[in-house]
Order: structure tokens, then C-alpha cells, then sequence
């Protein structure tokens, strides 16, 4: 290559450089402003005795909160949540996917009603909540017809299965469709080769289906888990900031400690839930490498 | 070439995206200082010294008020009319209709025109004679056979006209809502007459009624907009409207509203739009035509006590006129408000004090505090001032408070009242007061009443100093409940199960009231926030809560209950929640109850029950760049009231102070027979006392206060001294706890159903602050 022809590529390439860099500035600003900045200020009030006073106390809230009892059962609660509620999302919307990717009967009106909830504002899913599962609610009115006692959904061991119900009608239609999109991404002239090769229809969906469908389940499977920790609103707004003890989430820890100007152990906790995050979502990462490697480009 | 176009769109775009970044950041620095401020200067009328002055009104640029005298010699009082024109540079007070005489008038409401005459709705009596039991003969009037009128004085002290109200006033069906409370005059010399609660009068200006308007709501006011027309102000149901008196229709006309949330109903033509409204601590200005106001300027930033602005009124110059009278300072002022560009304007350095609610003696202390420093200024930031009607307002106030604190912009002072004190103090929030009171010039701290700092010490910060203070505790007599004060929960059930069947045990006691008594104080019994252990599942606990539901849900009020002395007579009152603010307060549970009486307190494991309830208490920012001014500043306030207790309502908290009170509850008020100058004898040969005031109960049951005893008044002291708790609630365990047990007091669950829910949920919050 002569010396004039790289010194043309390096100046078109950095011509490159500077218009990507002015195309993507808005959105870093954006990003530096709204999310890194706020970060690195929840990183300085989780080292310090107190806003106010500002006494450098390095890890000392860390171990405050990690021995605090209200948040090991923030935590405890949040991951049993998680740990129930994600995957009935993942593999309750893939079946449904599967299912309306058949001709059945009724495909499209079944979509839409899976889909509708997604439309419903929070407050009217959480006015609907209250009605159905209040102690005086519908469902208790049901109950007592049919000769049984009344239970006190909210305020019970039955409160993190009624808010897995409403996790579940809220998020499987949009999941659901990932997962169709997904399907009718799949190259049909390998599952014909399948089909001749009178592979059954267990063997396509688990060999060649699924293999297909991995970075769409990563996608929905960290989509959910972020959705399963956003759950603290639609908890807030059916129970308040004082739930019963089953339905305590992280978020209701955090958002009592802003109200007690506990700004320190707001931040440690913040910040402790953001390395449990970054660890899941690494892992999902990893297993999505390993299964979906060979399907991918 | 296509290429190009998008990539020149697409950079447009990012830079608008950058433009719009740069925006948010530099927004609000204008608005530390604004353009124009009003400057006061301070009317001064000499002959106002030492007079007793009622300021009527206030229009064009004159101010007409009268004086009251009393004339020791002939015993009689005379009312004089004066006129002051404030356009003049010299100020003269104009004498008005000289001679005239009250007499046995009452000048219910009067207006003046811009000419000077004087329009007065009167009430005119009759003169009775009648003789008391010592056959002395007094003058007396008959209040029952009163005749109202509308008279036009005009200028030169003659009638203009004079119309007879009494058969219009007797429409109204309520006689007490026979009165006239506002009076308006419109640009063509009408006159509107209102009762404020059901009935507006027009009656035109020659003084012949032309109509008569109902009104269903309540009337809040009534004034002129800048074109002369007269508009009263009502709630329409949705909020405060103003609405037009229509002469023509003979009906209101147009309705105005979005009128700020905290304007009431003063009204007075405006500057350039078409309406002044006062509200209690802002100025706004109104236009009719958009129906949007804007706000003019702040009374405190203009040195002024909102609340106490009598009347006001614009000049053609462009100046507002004020006239106020701040009784909590003894102030009669006449302040001229002077827009003036805010760079002539010398700047102080600038204090806040702020808080969920600043009360008027505060504000007044800053306004004194603003007047006398040159180099320093107190401004106020009133959190709960912008707080709408919905649910969680009170809330969301506080959390812009908490907001302000914890990101460095504290106010420099925090009015303790309705805060949270013992967090705000573990915060860190407050600053120790101990040193600054240490080395006060003005207060001493040997003289300062110890109970009252202690309860103020949290976390060993003494974080804040109120300026009077009072008990809150159960009474009982000696007979009920013993001696010594304090007692468990347990104890006071046990009590109370000896109480007849029938008894309410407490006054007005309902299953909530019952169930706040047993635990606002009484929470140490089930929980330990040291070990952090909860025990609402006990038997103890749902013993409790079965005790609190024996009470009625809600009480239902007739005339025929007995009263509480009647209550504690027959033996079915265990004990009265009662708050002890003077000895007076204690003297009269005592003759109520007949026997000594126990300050048994709230029930408690610790301490003697009773609590300590601070009034205007203030803390200093522990971030506070200017805390020796903030301590001056308190420190003033603080011994002015001590020095003065004056209007002060509650035990002032200084010793000194404290034994004046008390000699003063001592003495006694005799009754002296005029023409001897002896005290009275009753019939036993004891002297005769006036009362110092008394308390009632239903129409036929009263007790009066007298000069108290030693031994009231060692009780009460006994009862300041061991005093040590402020009255500081967790409203947070009792929210939960009411809002769960609601569900056993309505019977739908069991008690110990709602015991493991509250276990259940305090347990957390327990946890979470420890």
C-alpha cells in the first residue's frame, strides 16, 4: 500500500471516528448524566456515615446492611420471587408461542387477549388486584359462597402466589411474542430436513428449535428478571410501603430507607443488588454461549 | 448525495438532542434574584401613640379609621372619625363628621367613597334602665327589638340618606345571620350589602333597594375589580370562585376561577390586571380574561406579617399601601411597598427557616429580626405552604424537605413543629445547642427549666429549644389509682376492670381512642429495639386489643350524656387525658374530681407516663454556614418570650419566668366594692374573688379557676420536673397497628389474626432501623 493511499484511509477513517462520536454523544451525554453520574454518587453515599456528617466509612455500611435482618428478608423474598416467578414467565409464554404458532382456531383473538394486558395502566391492573384478592374482595365473596372461609390474600402466605399471578398475566403476552418472532425466525428448510429425516416433534422442538430460540430466551429470561424486580410497584401500589412480611421486596427496603434519610444503606443495598444482577446476567450469558454457539453466526 | 442529506439531518438532530442537554443544566440560575422588589418604608403617624386606633378602610390614597376614647371624668366613651391622605408628605389626620356620636348605635360595617362619605350599616337599640340585686340602677339596651339601617353620611358630618334594613334583614330565617360582615361600593355609587352566609343586598346609590340575591354557599368576601364592578367570592363546590354581581341581570354573572389555593376572599382592584388577591403570605395579582394570576410579592420578604394585613390598597404611582397591625409584636403600621429594582437594593445575606409549618409568633420574630440587621436576612420556606388536597400531599412535602437536607440545602434553622425530631437528630441533621446556650449573653442556662432541655437532648444532641412547652398526661384521683405516678398497660386494664359495668372507663372512649391511649406509649412492652425482638403475637398484646374492642366503634353525641365531672362523680371515669398548661388546668381536674388527683400518665414500662409537648420549638442546621446568626436569631426569640410570656399559651421555659407564672396563677383576683375601695366579703367573711377563667361542659355544667394553692402549684412543678419525654409518636407502628386492627374491631378477623399480620409487619420495620 502506497504511504498517500493509508494516509487517505486513516483520515477517512478518522473522519469516521469524529461523525460516529457526534452521532452518538447525545446518548452517552444521556447515559453519563441520568445513569453513570447518579452511579457514581449511590458509589460515594454507600461509603459514608451519613449524608450530612460525609464521614468516609469505606465498607462499613456494606456489612451494616448485609447482617441487617430487614434486608436479608428484602433480599430472600425478592430472589424466591425471582427464582419462582422467571422461569414460569420464560417457559410459560414459550409454550404459548409454540401453541399459537400451530393452526389452532382462534390463533390471532388468542394473541390479542394474551397481549391486552400490557395495555392496561399499572393503577387499573392494581384496581382490578384489589377487587379480585381484597379480604372482602370478589374471590373471597366466591369462596364464602361456595361454603369456604375466607383467607386474607395480601396479608398471608398466599400473597407472593397472588403477586406471581399478576406477574405472569402482566408479562407473558410480550414474551410470548418474542418468542413467535423468534419461531418464525428458524430456518425452514432444517426442520424439513428433520421432518425427512422422521425426526418427531419433541426431537425438532428440544434439538433444533431450542437451539434456535437460546438468545431469545437469554433476552426474555433477563427481560423477566428485570420485570420480577420492577414488581415492587404493582406490590407498592396493592399493599403500600408496610406489606406483609412475605411480600417485603429490596425496593421496599430501599424506598423506607430514603424515607428514614438512610441515603447510606439505600446505597450499599443499591448497590449490592446491582453486583447480584451483573453475576446473574454474566452467568446467563455464559449458558446462552454454550448452548447457542453452534447456531450462531 | 442522498447519503448526505440524512447525515446532515441525523447531526441536526444530535445537535438539538445536545442543545437540549446544555438547556436543562442552566435553567433557574436567573431566578436567585428577581428583576424588582417592594422596599418598605414606614408611614409614622404621631398622633396614633398611646390611641386606641380601628382602621376601616383604606382607599384611593386615604386611610379612614376612628378612635375610642374613654372619658374618666364624665365615665362615657366617645368614638372620633379621622381621615389620613398618604399622598401628602406631612400627615395630618383629617377629623370627620365632628360631633357625631354612637350612642347607643352599633356601626356593624362601614365604607367610603372615593368623595369621602361614609356609608354605615347601623344597629340601633333601645335604652333600658334596670337595677341589679344591690339596688343599683343600670343602663341596658333591648338587643331584641333592634332596628338596622343603612346611613349616608356624607362628608360635612350630615345624613345623605338613611334606609330602614330591619324589614329586609328579617328575610333572613337565622336571627344570628342578621348582621352585615361586607360592604362594597361599585364605580356608579351602588351598594352591596352581605350577611356572608345566605344574602346579598344591592341598594342603589341613592338608597332605594334594587335587589336581592341568595346565596346557597358561604360568602368569603366581596371587593371591586380595577373596572369598578363587584364580585363576591364563594366556593363553587370544585374550589374559591369569584363571581360577578350582575346589576343589569339582576343576577351573578361571570364566574372566575383558578384563583390560588391558599386566597380566601380579600379582593381589591388590581395594578395593572384586574384583581389584588390577598392570600396569608403572597400578594397575587388576577386577570379576568385568562383567568390566571401571577404572584406580586411576598409580606415577609417585605418585612410584613401577611396575616395580620388589614387592608391595602394601590396608589396611582404604582405603590401598594398596607396597613397592619401585628398584636403578637404590639405593631400598628403603615407600610408603603416601593417597586424597586433589586440591583438598588443593598443584598444581606440570606437565612432560611424552614419547616412543615411556621406559625405566626415565628414569622413575626423574623420580621423583627430582618428590621434590626443590616447584614442579615431570615427568609422562610414553608414546605406544606404549596401542598395540594390529595392523599399523600403531606407526605410528598416532607419528602422535599428530606430531599433539600440530604442533598446540602438544609434550611439554615428547622421549625421543630409536626417534624420528626429523634430522626432527624440520629441523622445528624441538628446541631447541639448546649455550647451556644453555654455562652448566651441573653439566656442563661442555670435558668433554663432542665426536663425541658432533657427532653429536647436525642442522640446527646441537645438538638432544639421551643419557646413554651405543656403536659400532656392522665388524671386520676388519689382514691382510683394511688399515689405515685406511672403505671403498665396492665395495670391500667386491671383498673379498669374494676370499673362498673356500664362505665366508659375513659371520656369519649371509642375502640381507637382506647386502643391509642393503652399503646402510643406503651409500645416498649412488645418491642425491644435494642435486641430488635417483637412480641404483638403475645397474649399480652391480643389482651389489649380484646380490652380495646369492649369500647363502642364510634360515639354518638346528645345533650343528655352525662359530662365528664358528672361521668367522674358516679364513679365511671378511670381517668381524663388532659393537657396541663397552667395550674388553673390542674386546679380544675382536682375540684372535679373532689380528692387529690395523680398525674398517672400514659401507660408505660418506663418513666412517669406523662409527656412533654413543646410549641415553636427551633433547631439550627448541623450544615448551617451562618449558625452564630441562626443562634441570634433564636436566642432573641427565645428570651423575648421568656422576658414577655405576654399572649404565650403554656409554661414558658425559663425558671424565672416559670415562678412568675405561677405567682401570678397565685394571686387572687378580689372583688372590690368601687365607692370603698374594700374587697368584698361573701357570707362566711371570706374576701369575694373574681374567677381567671373557667371551663365548661355541656349548657349547665361550668367551673371556674381561681388563684391557685401552694400545693397546686408544687404539683405541677413535681409534675414539669419529672417530665422528661417529648411527645414524639411513631406514627408509623401506629398506622400499622390501626389499620390492621380495623379488620377485629369491624369482625372479620380474630384478634389473633391481626396479632401475627402486625407482628408481622413491625417486625420489619423494626428491622430496618436498627
Amino acid at each position: 500500500m502506497k504511504a498517500g493511499q493509508k494516509h487517505k484511509i486513516s483520515r477517512r477513517v478518522r473522519k469516521q471516528k469524529v461523525s460516529s462520536g457526534a452521532f452518538i454523544a447525545p446518548s452517552f451525554l444521556g447515559v453519563l448524566l441520568f445513569f453513570i453520574l447518579p452511579f457514581i454518587v449511590v458509589i460515594y453515599y454507600s461509603m459514608i456515615d451519613n449524608p450530612i456528617a460525609g464521614n468516609f466509612v469505606f465498607l462499613e455500611n456494606f456489612r451494616i446492611v448485609l447482617r441487617n435482618a430487614a434486608f436479608r428478608k428484602a433480599a430472600g423474598n425478592t430472589l424466591m420471587f425471582s427464582a419462582v416467578a422467571v422461569p414460569l414467565a420464560v417457559v410459560l409464554s414459550l409454550m404459548l408461542a409454540v401453541l399459537l404458532d400451530n393452526k389452532i382456531p382462534f390463533r390471532s383473538q388468542f394473541r390479542t387477549f394474551f397481549l391486552s394486558p400490557m395495555m392496561v395502566p399499572v393503577a387499573s391492573i392494581v384496581l382490578i388486584w384489589q377487587v379480585l384478592f381484597h379480604y372482602n374482595g370478589a374471590v373471597n365473596d366466591v369462596m364464602v359462597a361456595l361454603g369456604g372461609s375466607k383467607i386474607d390474600w395480601m396479608k398471608s402466605e398466599y400473597s407472593q402466589v397472588v403477586t406471581a399471578i399478576l406477574f405472569l398475566w402482566k408479562n407473558l403476552g410480550y414474551n410470548m411474542i418474542l418468542f413467535m418472532a423468534a419461531l418464525t425466525s428458524i430456518p425452514k428448510d432444517i426442520l424439513e430436513v428433520a421432518r425427512l429425516e422422521s425426526a418427531n416433534s419433541l426431537q425438532t422442538f428440544f434439538y433444533i428449535k431450542m437451539r434456535y430460540l437460546s438468545p431469545t430466551i437469554l433476552f426474555v429470561t433477563i427481560m423477566s428478571l428485570i420485570n420480577s424486580f420492577k414488581v415492587f410497584r404493582e406490590v407498592y401500589l396493592l399493599t403500600g410501603d408496610r406489606p406483609y412480611d412475605t411480600l417485603y421486596m429490596l425496593q421496599h427496603f430501599m424506598n423506607n430507607m430514603f424515607k428514614s434519610l438512610d441515603y447510606q444503606k439505600l446505597s450499599a443495598a443499591a448497590i449490592i443488588m446491582s453486583l447480584v444482577m451483573i453475576v446473574i446476567i454474566g452467568i446467563l450469558f455464559l449458558v446462552e454461549n454454550h448452548f447457542g454457539k453452534d447456531v450462531e453466526g | 448525495m442522498k447519503v448526505r442529506i440524512v447525515k446532515g439531518i441525523a447531526l441536526f438532530l444530535s445537535a438539538v438532542m445536545m442543545l437540549g442537554l446544555t438547556a436543562c443544566g442552566s435553567s433557574g440560575q436567573k431566578e436567585d434574584r428577581p428583576e424588582f422588589v417592594y422596599v418598605p418604608e414606614y408611614i409614622q403617624v404621631p398622633q396614633w401613640k398611646d390611641q386606641d386606633i380601628n382602621v376601616m378602610q383604606m382607599s384611593g390614597e386615604k386611610l379612614y379609621y376612628r378612635v375610642w376614647a374613654w372619658d374618666e371624668t364624665t365615665g362615657e366613651g366617645s368614638t372620633a372619625y379621622y381621615s389620613l391622605d398618604l399622598s401628602q408628605e406631612g400627615i395630618e389626620p383629617a377629623e370627620l363628621f365632628a360631633g357625631m356620636s354612637d350612642g347607643s348605635q352599633d356601626f356593624m360595617h362601614m365604607q367610603f367613597d372615593e368623595a369621602g362619605n361614609m356609608y354605615a350599616a347601623v344597629r340601633t337599640y333601645e335604652e333600658i334602665q334596670e337595677t341589679d340585686e344591690r339596688g343599683n340602677t343600670y343602663t341596658t339596651y333591648d338587643y331584641e327589638n333592634a332596628e338596622t339601617a343603612l346611613i349616608k353620611y356624607l362628608a360635612d358630618g350630615s345624613e345623605g340618606f338613611r334606609l330602614d334594613l330591619t324589614k329586609m334583614m328579617s328575610e333572613v330565617q337565622d336571627e344570628y345571620a342578621r348582621y352585615i360582615q361586607y360592604m362594597e361600593i361599585d364605580k356608579a355609587g351602588n351598594i352591596y350589602l352581605s350577611n356572608s352566609e345566605s344574602k346579598i343586598w344591592v341598594i342603589s346609590a341613592e338608597g332605594q333597594p334594587l335587589f336581592t340575591l341568595n346565596v346557597s354557599s358561604w360568602i368569603n368576601g366581596m371587593g371591586r375589580s380595577r373596572d369598578g364592578d363587584v364580585y363576591a367570592t364563594m366556593h363553587d363546590g370544585n374550589g374559591i370562585v369569584l363571581k360577578k354581581i350582575d346589576l343589569a341581570a339582576k343576577d351573578f354573572g361571570e364566574t372566575l376561577s383558578g384563583l390560588p389555593t391558599n386566597f380566601y376572599g380579600d379582593v381589591q382592584p388590581g395594578m395593572t390586571k384586574d384583581f389584588l388577591l390577598k392570600g396569608d403570605t403572597v400578594l397575587y395579582e388576577y386577570d379576568a380574561k385568562t383567568q390566571t394570576y401571577e404572584e406580586i410579592l411576598k409580606f415577609i420578604e417585605c418585612d410584613i406579617n401577611g396575616s395580620y394585613v388589614q387592608d391595602m390598597c394601590v396608589t396611582e404611582d404604582g405603590r401598594i399601601l398596607v396597613y397592619y397591625s401585628d398584636w403578637s409584636l404590639g405593631e400598628t403600621e403603615i407600610v408603603s411597598l416601593v417597586k424597586t429594582p433589586s440591583s438598588e437594593v443593598t443584598e444581606k445575606v440570606t437565612l432560611t427557616l424552614g419547616g412543615m409549618y411556621i406559625s405566626q409568633d415565628i414569622q413575626s420574630a423574623i420580621i423583627k429580626f430582618n428590621k434590626s440587621s443590616d447584614q442579615y436576612r431570615i427568609t422562610i420556606k414553608d414546605y406544606s405552604e404549596s401542598m395540594g388536597t390529595e392523599e399523600n400531599a403531606w407526605e410528598d412535602a416532607l419528602t422535599r424537605m428530606n430531599n433539600d437536607i440530604l442533598t446540602g440545602n438544609a434550611p439554615d434553622m428547622i421549625s421543630l413543629d409536626n417534624m420528626n425530631v429523634k430522626m432527624l437528630a440520629a441523622k445528624g441533621v441538628l446541631e447541639d445547642l448546649t455550647s451556644y446556650l453555654e455562652s448566651s449573653d441573653r439566656l442563661n442556662r442555670e435558668d433554663m427549666i432542665d426536663s425541658v432541655l432533657k427532653a429536647y437532648t436525642m442522640s446527646d444532641t441537645l438538638c432544639g429549644i421551643p419557646l413554651t412547652f405543656y403536659i400532656s398526661t392522665l388524671l386520676s384521683g388519689v382514691s382510683v389509682v394511688g399515689e405515685e405516678p406511672g403505671w403498665t398497660i396492665d395495670e391500667m386494664i386491671e383498673a379498669a376492670d374494676q370499673m362498673p359495668a356500664d362505665a366508659p372507663i375513659m371520656e369519649y372512649a371509642t375502640k381507637n381512642s382506647m386502643l391509642q391511649i393503652l399503646t402510643i406509649y406503651g409500645m416498649d412492652s412488645y418491642m425491644n429495639w435494642e435486641t430488635g425482638e417483637c412480641s404483638f403475637e403475645s397474649e399480652e398484646f391480643i389482651r389489649v386489643l380484646e380490652f380495646a374492642n369492649r369500647f363502642p366503634k364510634e360515639r354518638t353525641y346528645s345533650e343528655d350524656d352525662p359530662v365528664m365531672p358528672e361521668l367522674v362523680e358516679q364513679g365511671k371515669l378511670l381517668a381524663v387525658d388532659q393537657t396541663i398548661s397552667s395550674a388553673g388546668d390542674y386546679q380544675i381536674i382536682k375540684t372535679i374530681w373532689g380528692e387529690d388527683v395523680t398525674c398517672i400518665g400514659y401507660p408505660t414500662n418506663s418513666g412517669n407516663g406523662s409527656v412533654l409537648q413543646g410549641s415553636e420549638a427551633i433547631a439550627i442546621s448541623s450544615k448551617s454556614k451562618n449558625k452564630d446568626v441562626a443562634w441570634e436569631f433564636l436566642e432573641g426569640m427565645i428570651a423575648d418570650v421568656a422576658e414577655d410570656p405576654g399572649h404565650s399559651w403554656g409554661f414558658p421555659i425559663t425558671k424565672s419566668a416559670l415562678e412568675a407564672k405561677f405567682e401570678e396563677d397565685m394571686t387572687p383576683n378580689y372583688q372590690y366594692d368601687y365607692e370603698t375601695g374594700e374587697i368584698l366579703l361573701d357570707e362566711n367573711g371570706k374576701p369575694l374573688e373574681y374567677s381567671k377563667g373557667g371551663w365548661s361542659f355541656g349548657n349547665n355544667v361550668s367551673y371556674d379557676i381561681y388563684a391557685a394553692t401552694q400545693e397546686e402549684v408544687d404539683a405541677v412543678k413535681e409534675l414539669i420536673e419529672s417530665t422528661t419525654t417529648l411527645a414524639t409518636v411513631d406514627m408509623e407502628i401506629l398506622n400499622i397497628i390501626q389499620e390492621e386492627v380495623a379488620f377485629y374491631f369491624e369482625g372479620q378477623k380474630s384478634a389473633a389474626e391481626v396479632a401475627e399480620v402486625i407482628q408481622s409487619t413491625i417486625q420489619v420495620y423494626v428491622d430496618e432501623n436498627r
